[in-house]
């Protein structure tokens, strides 16, 4: 896995290039948000099998929708917010992806989706977990993978 | 430019970031068709002429890649442009991009400048 700056780099690096949010790293690893939902999901196997979970609060998930779709709040369709939270996740996963294995090795990963529950220890998978915040806004990025 | 753009991406949200970054760099009078996957790209492409491919890869049904060997192998689409935009980022899969005659491979999150960056002199 990267470590919290690197990962912290990407995460900060999707979430003002696609929506012009300032996202920074926490440092509380807030459990009880890991009773929260909904979470984005995306999982990957190859060259190593593992997945990540992102919990987005619904004032972020709704600014990520608006400053992509440039509509305010309440025009943003259910269709689009859950939409655009799925591509967002994508590009997240994939620049996490690259930097995690590099240029030369090729990876597969799979389709972004929306779990209602939270996720969970994952059997055989370890598991490290990555705080951030927008203004007040708390979020969580949890990454699983097969350990080495 | 006025030409006819086929978008394939099956997330609504990414298709629209594609037609906005285009239509921002040149191609505002151009017409844009959209498929959510590659089979769908395939049927639009049956019925219509199209000037561009603007390609995801990870899709589901028929995914990019797919996509882009059918269109080699037909002699109509052979030598169709076709632009892939992906969140995927090695060198492997540039080379077989590449080998299968793309005209520009381009990382998402796509912006204005990335497209005007990838665009050779002339258009795509």
């Amino acid at each position: 896995m990267l470590n919290e700056s690197q990962v912290e780099e990407a995460v900060r690096m999707t979430f003002e290039e696609m929506a012009f949010l300032d996202v920074v790293a926490g440092t509380d690893p807030m459990t009880s948000l890991l009773q929260e939902g909904p979470w984005l999901f995306l999982a990957y196997t190859r060259p190593k099998s593992g997945s990540f979970a992102l919990f987005l609060p619904k004032a972020t998930r709704y600014a990520v929708a608006e400053a992509i779709y440039g509509e305010d709040r309440g025009e943003v369709t259910s269709t689009q917010l859950d939409d655009s939270l799925l591509e967002l996740m994508n590009v997240l996963v994939g620049r996490l992806l690259t930097r995690r294995f590099g240029v030369g090795t090729a990876y597969s990963m799979g389709l972004p989706t929306v779990l209602f529950d939270f996720p969970g220890d994952i059997p055989g998978f370890s598991r490290k977990v990555f705080p951030f915040h927008n203004d007040e806004n708390e979020m969580i990025l949890i990454w699983y993978e097969v350990p080495a | 430019m006025n030409r006819t753009i086929l978008i394939v991406d099956d997330s609504e949200t990414s298709r629209m970031i594609i037609r906005k970054c285009f239509s921002m760099t040149g191609d505002e009078d151009s017409t844009f068709l959209e498929a959510e996957d590659g089979i769908r790209a395939l049927s639009t492409l049956a019925d219509q002429t199209v000037d561009l491919v603007v390609t995801d890869l990870n899709m589901p049904r028929m995914d990019g890649m797919t996509l882009l060997r059918k269109l080699r192998k037909s002699e109509r689409t052979r030598h169709l442009a076709v632009v892939v935009i992906s969140s995927m980022g090695n060198d492997h899969l540039d080379q077989e991009l590449h080998a299968l005659d793309v005209t520009a491979i381009i990382r998402k999150p796509l912006t204005p400048a990335k497209v005007r960056e990838a665009c050779p002199a002339g258009g795509f």
